[in-house]
């Protein structure tokens, strides 16, 4: 409860505050007197029925009943040097409607300047200069015409003659406290209201904002009739516009306190808009004597309703009670204190000379719900920030997970490869180094092998898995090396055999799609042919050539040995499995041999379908 | 060229399979113009028995039961540039091949070689390296290829870049063309293409280098 102590501490500074401005620095305050009941301009001769009064007089208490006049007699003696200085008259109170001063006879001033204090909830304070002229030493009278509505608690306060500037300091004082707070109130209100309506007006959906707006203009607007001195508005709307200033903040307030706790009563809304208005209607068709009793059950209604939603507030609010709910909570219990003190002012329970305090809760509520708005906002703010971190955050998994999937399918993907490189090479050493060694290890275990015989077919077979695990390596389909790759590999061969070689090999196209089952294929067709042409054809020069022809490749393994007949050519020699091999490409193997004339094996591959 | 014309030229072997060292060791023997000078069983004993000299020629299988042959190749290479090292190989793949080359080897020997090609081979290699082979020899290529034609070029990238003639060099030999046709080819001497394989090992060496430098600084090893 630390903002109660607050809230009270401050009304008891303000309090202070009153109480040292009205420090009597005066000569004389008049405060005794008569009184009599006279409608006449002309002061009353002195055996009209004057009877005893004391100030501050509220006619409300005195005198309730309808519009009347009479006069005051307020009697003072001055010193001669008191009678001989320049004074002023000073009234805390502008408190009726029509006031005329007089002293010993002579008219000194009156409130016309002021207006109709009956338009305002409050009413700023008088002062008057008092010419020496009209002073004299002694026994001085001081006459008050006074024409007010006691159902408006009009009557007259003390009156206060001070010396010299005593009065116009007094005066000054009571008017910083009383109207120019309300006018700075009222500025600021605007303010904020402009403000949160353009605010509204670019996030249309957070009503806060429009009540907020709404609320302060009409606290704004509650300064409008003090421009009387401006501009008079036509007496049939001066009732409305009277309960226009005293009210018309009361149910926006209550709404947007609602919407700060995230609450909609649809019905209790309704009913105070509808007070509301038959509060404006009822104001428009009374007349004067009227206006008292519909502000007391106003004041009376519209306060209760503030407690009640102060009560509900505080008791319903159970979690999540931060700064910004205290602050308003405070604002409030403030506001139903200021506003209670005005009704007991009103009900003539308090001093009739006490300020008017209600607008002192302006600021407290507009700086309360401002908190509260800025506070929203940056919890707004901060929300969206932890958002859009776990939004990282979440975005960051997905990726790792779609990551991961990925790599399992890659994974997948691999294994697959494996797979099919893995079949492709057992099928590769099954027709190749497994079948030589098996038909090896047939003749070497019938006993038919001769050991050079065992020694060479051991080296074909090595040289068989080191072309195999060449057709492995990554050419890129680059058919120049795949040949140069042959030539390599039966270096030793060629070498040995004593031929003169030819190698008449052109820059070859590279084919991307190159399997390494299809580079094997080739290097075995040449490599078997080029085994022929050493081993078994006794020739002097062998020569590989390729020539390109439109989009096949031809590569041809001549040689000027003796050749033979191909009708009648051993199997063994293998040639049908050239033919074999080179279908399996999509070519074709064309071998032209006779006896004596050499032999010419001429691979041709259609590039673009291998 | 007739081996026994030539000075004698010293051999040590690292092999730890015992009947692959016995007959590569008997093959050198049976070469006049070969000496076997030491046979090593493992790449500990090789470490120490290179550290303070080296033959000629070093012939060091890859796959030694303790230190790696890349490791061995990499420790003579760097300690005495004047001997020639060739890798023993089963199928003298490229990747074998490419490391070996790259650690500082200048060829390789295949296991199962007839006798005589162990002399060949050890004759290239004193010549100017072992034969490349056409796919190696396009795999060098397409790693020291520079990026861009050789006007564009800046100077410093030459250290491991291949110039004009290297890059024709070895598009020749991965055409599969010997040294002596791609000498003719060119318009140039055996010994030429084999001065310009050295310089393009050498460059393969420094660029494998190069490019650890540029792996380890990626993978945050150096600052």
């Amino acid at each position: 409860m630390k903002f109660l102590a607050c809230a009270s501490a401050l009304v008891f500074a303000l309090a202070a505050h009153a109480v040292q401005a009205q420090e009597p620095m005066v000569v004389h305050v008049l405060e005794r007197g008569d009184f009599v009941p006279w409608s006449s301009r002309t002061l009353p001769p002195d055996d009209a029925p004057w009877k005893p009064v004391s100030l501050p007089d509220n006619w409300y208490l005195s005198r309730p009943s309808g519009v009347q006049a009479g006069w005051y007699r307020l009697p003072f003696d001055l010193s001669p040097e008191q009678a001989e200085a320049a004074s002023s008259l000073y009234l805390p109170r502008n408190s009726a409607r029509r006031m005329f001063f007089f002293v010993n006879g002579n008219r000194v001033g009156g409130n016309l300047g002021y207006g109709d204090p009956g338009a305002r909830s409050w009413a700023p304070p008088l002062v008057t200069n008092v010419s020496p002229a009209l002073l004299k030493p002694g026994r001085n009278v001081m006459q008050i015409r006074v024409i007010a509505v006691p159902d408006l608690r009009q009557g007259l306060t003390r009156v206060m003659l001070g010396q010299g500037t005593t009065g116009r300091a007094l005066y000054e004082r009571r008017y910083a406290t009383q109207v120019t707070s309300f006018f700075m109130f009222s500025a600021a209100a605007l303010l904020s209201g402009l403000l949160a309506a353009a605010f509204w007006m670019r996030e249309r959906s957070d009503t806060t904002l429009l009540w907020f707006a709404v609320t302060a203009l009409a606290w704004a607007a509650a300064a409008f009739p003090w421009l009387h001195v401006v501009l008079t508005p036509p007496a049939f709307s001066q009732g409305p516009l009277a309960f226009a200033a005293r009210f018309a903040y009361a149910a926006p307030m209550l709404v947007l306190c609602l919407r700060v706790a995230g609450k909609r009563w649809p019905f209790g809304e309704a009913v105070l808009w509808i007070f509301t208005l038959a509060g404006l209607a009822l104001a428009w068709f009374l007349n004067e004597d009227g206006q008292g009793m519909v502000i007391t059950y106003w004041s009376v209604a519209y306060l209760a309703a503030l407690f009640v939603l102060l009560i509900v507030l505080i008791r319903s609010e159970q979690r999540e009670r931060r700064w910004a709910f205290w602050l308003l909570a405070g604002a409030l219990v403030l506001a139903v204190l200021l506003n209670a003190h005005d009704l007991a002012w009103w009900m003539g329970w308090i001093d009739y000379e006490s300020f008017q305090l209600a607008h002192f809760h302006i600021p407290l509520v507009l700086f309360a719900i401002g908190a509260t708005i800025v506070d929203r906002h940056f919890r707004a703010v901060a929300a969206v920030e932890r958002a859009k971190v776990e939004l990282e955050g979440r975005v960051a998994e997905k990726a790792r997970e779609i990551e991961a999937n990925y790599a399992r399918v890659q994974e997948a993907e691999r294994e697959k490869t494996l797979a099919r490189e893995r079949q492709r090479i057992m099928a590769d050493m099954h027709d190749g180094l497994g079948s030589s060694l098996v038909a090896l290890l047939g003749s070497v275990q019938s006993g038919q092998a001769a050991l050079p015989e065992v020694e060479r077919r051991l080296h074909d077979a090595l040289q068989e898995l080191r072309l195999a695990v060449d057709a492995l390596e990554p050419i890129d389909g680059d058919l120049s090396v795949l040949l140069g790759n042959v030539r390599h590999r039966m270096r030793g061969a060629i070498e040995s055999s004593g031929v003169r070689f030819h190698w008449q090999v052109e820059e070859l196209p590279t084919l991307p799609s190159l399997t390494p089952k299809a580079v094997l294929a080739i290097q075995r067709i040449v490599l078997e042919a080029l085994t022929n042409s050493l081993r078994h054809a006794r020739a002097r020069d062998v020569t590989v050539s390729t020539r390109m022809n439109g989009t096949s490749l031809q590569i041809g393994i001549s040689d000027n040995g003796i050749g033979f007949d191909e009708t009648n050519a051993t199997p063994g020699r293998g040639l049908e499995s050239l033919r074999q091999r080179a279908r399996g490409l999509g070519g074709k193997v064309e071998i032209r041999s006779s006896q004596g004339a050499g032999t010419d094996v001429i691979l041709r591959l259609p590039l673009d379908a291998s | 060229m007739a081996a026994d014309t030539a000075p004698v030229t010293t051999v040590a072997l690292v092999e730890d399979d015992r009947d692959t060292r016995a007959r590569l060791a008997s093959s050198i023997r049976a070469q006049p113009s070969l000496a076997l000078v030491a046979e090593y069983a493992n790449g500990t004993e090789a470490l120490a028995g290179l550290e303070s000299g080296a033959p000629d020629v070093l012939l060091v299988d890859l796959g030694l039961p303790d230190v790696s042959g890349l490791e061995v190749a990499r420790f003579v290479a760097a300690r005495h540039p004047g001997c020639d090292i060739l890798v023993i190989s089963i199928f003298g793949d490229e990747a074998n091949v490419l490391a070996a080359l790259e650690a500082g080897a200048r060829g390789y020997l295949l296991k199962g070689s007839l006798q005589h090609d162990i002399a060949f081979d050890i004759q290239d290699i004193r010549n100017g390296g072992s034969p490349l082979s056409p796919i190696i020899a396009r795999q060098v290529l397409k790693r020291l290829q520079a990026p861009g034609d050789a006007a564009t070029r800046k100077p410093d990238e030459d250290e491991t870049n291949l110039t004009a003639r290297e890059g024709e060099i070895l598009n020749a030999i991965s055409r599969g063309f010997s040294y002596a046709e791609t000498a003719q080819m060119l318009g140039i001497s055996v010994g030429t293409v084999h001065t310009f394989l050295k310089r393009i090992y050498r460059k393969l060496a420094v660029h494998s280098k190069t490019e650890a430098v540029f792996e380890a600084n990626r993978l945050g090893l150096i600052r």
